[in-house]
């Protein structure tokens, strides 16, 4: 690993310096892990269209100091929280300059007011689009409070205060916000260890949700085990660890990530009754990087209506797709100061079907367009979750002449002809995804019609045997009666 | 010249079944033959080899690109050989009566459940499914149980050891095992540095004269 490691940041090198100038180059190669949890190069999935800076907001003046959060509409605007600067940039999905919100207007175009004061922003933090219902959702973090702004207009609708009804310690600085179709409201509040907060619709607090588990030290246990209450006091309890962020899958599931190196999971999808249901049946678990001595911590997770999700990470700059089965598919992106690297990566969102990563110290947010790689990755996803097994295993074929070392497409290929009872040709494809467990699925098919099709041949050799075996017992018994004659 | 008799073929197959009187007649009664004993490690090294590419898909959890034949072979051998070793430093120490040409015997004779075994796992889980992966690594840890208690009855008999007796010297011959790894290991670093010394001091001589 070190050795690769090695080799990985010399080509880097190699390349920043052959090719960065014009941001799409092979700073972004991808890799993705194997079975036997070893880096496979792939090609890069994504590369850099467009950067987003302070140049694309320069005729209204302002600045972009920091990007925080990003969120985008179904019509293509992306929204850029600054909060530094305590402001949102709303732009075009060209990454045109459209509009601003910093002090928010009523619908008759005065200054909007709560108690006779001005409504506008203090260090905002996230920001969600509810296309259902055409609001946005704005985290005022610093006013300890949640805005909706109308959709179209940005003009004032109405603020979310602490509710009055709202128990535990955590205290109301929304961070992150997410809300479903049925209007409820999920809000994320860093280094909150109660969960993740669930608002109604008028805004009430109805529960905490999902708490995380500290992974379980052995050897702290052992001396809590021991130790006397005193000392327990003095050792400082383990708090569950927080959400970091939070956001909602094609099924309404609510996702959430954790930063937190002692959480047992990293990644959330979280059923009604807040349990972690997410999927991880591919060859490696949702980790991130593997054998690694520096572990993924993911900042922001966004999810595609058919399940495909990426995550941040902030330790190496990583960006992971995994499908809805938990499947890697690929990894890209690098920390540097070349065009296109991360510094510190706050924020993904995507746009269609390419990506946006805001990064917090590079003050600029990256617009990533699928390569076709990608793109056929993306495409044989949602074909495969939708159901269309033809179309999938087209984009499948396609990846694999792309990049023959993704286990995922095989496996995908495979499960294809095992529906068709291809049976061969599945052992075949699930051998290269190493899938034992849809390989025994196809082999116990193949097995059956080899065992129909040479049912005489193994009923005789059975039938052989069985005689044999009572031909030598009779012949023993009579060999034993005729020594006890003599 | 006949290399190996007929009595001592016997002598393996009944150790195998009778293990206390077997094991008795070989050490006892000069019934054991090094030469088969030998060829059983072989055999169980080169089996591991092949049981490390062959077991069937299902079963089969290695990295067959990262097969080393070789390392497969001498983890083998060397463990046999290491524990042969230790167990006879300690034996002799605790009054044992068994030779060093007794202890390996006994191990090496014992492996024959385990190449039967292997050998039957690894042809039978390529017709396998993974819920019927389960019957086949139970035929291993049988396999496996007997082997142990073929060694612990064919170390209680060469030594004569009571039953408690002969655990201990196990777990002692394993503790032993350790410390001979330990010392190899410290002096082939020492051998290491000491060369490095010796080499640095002659280039530097060769320079300065």
């Amino acid at each position: 690993m070190k050795r690769f490691m090695l080799l990985l940041l010399a080509a880097l090198m190699l390349f920043t310096s052959a090719f960065a100038a014009d941001g799409s180059s092979n700073v972004y190669q991808g890799y993705t892990y194997d079975f036997f949890r070893n880096v496979k190069s792939t090609p890069a999935p994504f590369v850099l269209s467009q950067v987003i800076d302070s140049a694309s907001v320069a005729n209204t003046g302002r600045t972009i100091e920091t990007v925080t959060d990003v969120a985008t509409s179904a019509d293509g605007r992306i929204f850029i929280v600054d909060r530094t600067n305590s402001i949102i940039f709303v732009l075009d999905e060209n990454g045109a300059y459209l509009s601003f919100i910093k002090t928010i207007k009523d619908e008759n175009k005065k200054n909007a007011q709560i108690n006779g004061v001005n409504v506008s922003l203090t260090n905002p933090e996230g920001v969600f689009y509810h296309e259902k219902a055409g609001e946005l959702y704005i985290c005022d973090t610093g006013n300890q409070r949640i805005l909706v702004l109308d959709g179209q207009t940005y003009t004032f609708k109405r603020a979310i205060l602490r509710p009055e009804n709202m128990t535990g310690e955590t205290e109301f600085k929304p961070s992150k916000i997410t809300v479903d179709n049925a209007d409820r409201i999920y809000v994320v509040v860093q280094s909150s260890y109660e969960g993740i907060i669930e608002l109604n619709e008028d805004g009430s607090f109805s529960r905490y949700f999902g708490v995380n588990e500290p992974q379980i030290n052995m050897i702290d246990y052992l001396w809590k085990s021991i130790a006397s209450d005193k000392q327990k006091e003095k050792m400082g309890k383990t708090f569950a660890p927080a959400f970091n962020n939070v956001t909602l899958d094609g099924e309404g599931f609510v996702m959430a990530v954790t930063s937190d190196a002692a959480s047992a999971d990293k990644v959330f999808r979280l059923n009604f009754a807040g349990a972690n249901v997410l999927r991880e049946m591919g060859n490696t678990m949702v980790i991130g990087d593997l054998k690694t001595d520096t572990p993924s911590a993911f900042v922001d997770i966004a999810v595609k209506p058919y399940g495909t999700y990426a995550l941040l990470d902030k330790t190496n700059g990583h960006v992971f797709l995994y499908n809805f089965d938990g499947e890697l598919l690929c990894v890209f992106g690098s920390k540097g100061s070349a065009v296109g690297q991360f510094k510190t990566p706050s924020t993904i969102a995507w746009l269609g079907d390419k990506l946006i990563i805001g990064d917090a110290d590079l003050k600029c947010a990256y617009i990533y367009e699928p390569t076709d790689f990608g793109n056929a990755l993306l495409k044989a996803g949602e074909a495969y979750y939708n159901g269309e097994w033809d179309v999938a295993t087209a984009h499948f074929e396609e990846v694999l002449r792309l990049c023959a070392n993704l286990e995922t497409a095989y496996v995908g290929i495979g499960k294809n002809l095992l529906m068709k009872e291809d049976y061969e040709g599945a052992m075949y494809n699930f051998k290269l995804g190493n899938n034992r467990e849809f390989y025994s699925k196809a082999y116990k098919g193949y097995r059956s019609i080899v065992m129909k099709e040479n049912f005489w041949v193994i009923a005789l050799v059975a039938v052989a045997f069985i005689v044999s075996v009572l031909w030598s017992e009779v012949a023993y018994h009579q060999k034993q009666k005729r020594r006890m004659k003599k | 010249m006949k290399l190996v008799n007929k009595d001592k073929l016997k002598y393996w197959g009944y150790s195998l079944v009778h293990p206390f009187d077997g094991f008795f007649e070989i050490r006892f009664r000069n019934h054991g033959s090094l030469l088969i004993a030998t060829l059983l490690l072989v055999a169980y090294a080169v089996l591991n080899c092949i049981k490390f590419q062959y077991t069937g898909f299902p079963m089969n959890l290695n990295n067959i690109d990262e097969m080393d034949a070789l390392s497969l072979f001498i983890s083998v051998v060397s463990v046999v050989v290491l524990f042969t070793v230790s167990n006879w430093t300690v034996t002799t120490l605790f009054n044992g009566k068994g030779k060093m040409k007794d202890i390996f015997i006994v191990l090496c004779y014992s492996l024959t459940v385990l190449i039967i075994g292997d050998a039957i796992v690894t042809f039978a889980s390529n017709f396998v499914t993974l819920e019927e992966v389960m019957i086949l690594t139970s035929v291993q840890m049988v396999c496996y149980a007997y082997f142990v208690f073929l060694v612990i009855a064919g170390l209680t008999t060469i030594h004569e050891y009571g039953f408690g007796g002969s655990i201990l010297s196990i777990v002692m011959s394993i503790v032993a095992a350790a410390i001979i790894l330990f010392i190899g290991i410290l002096v082939f670093t020492m051998m290491e540095r000491m060369i490095s010394f010796f080499s640095s001091v002659f280039e530097e001589l060769m320079r300065r004269l």
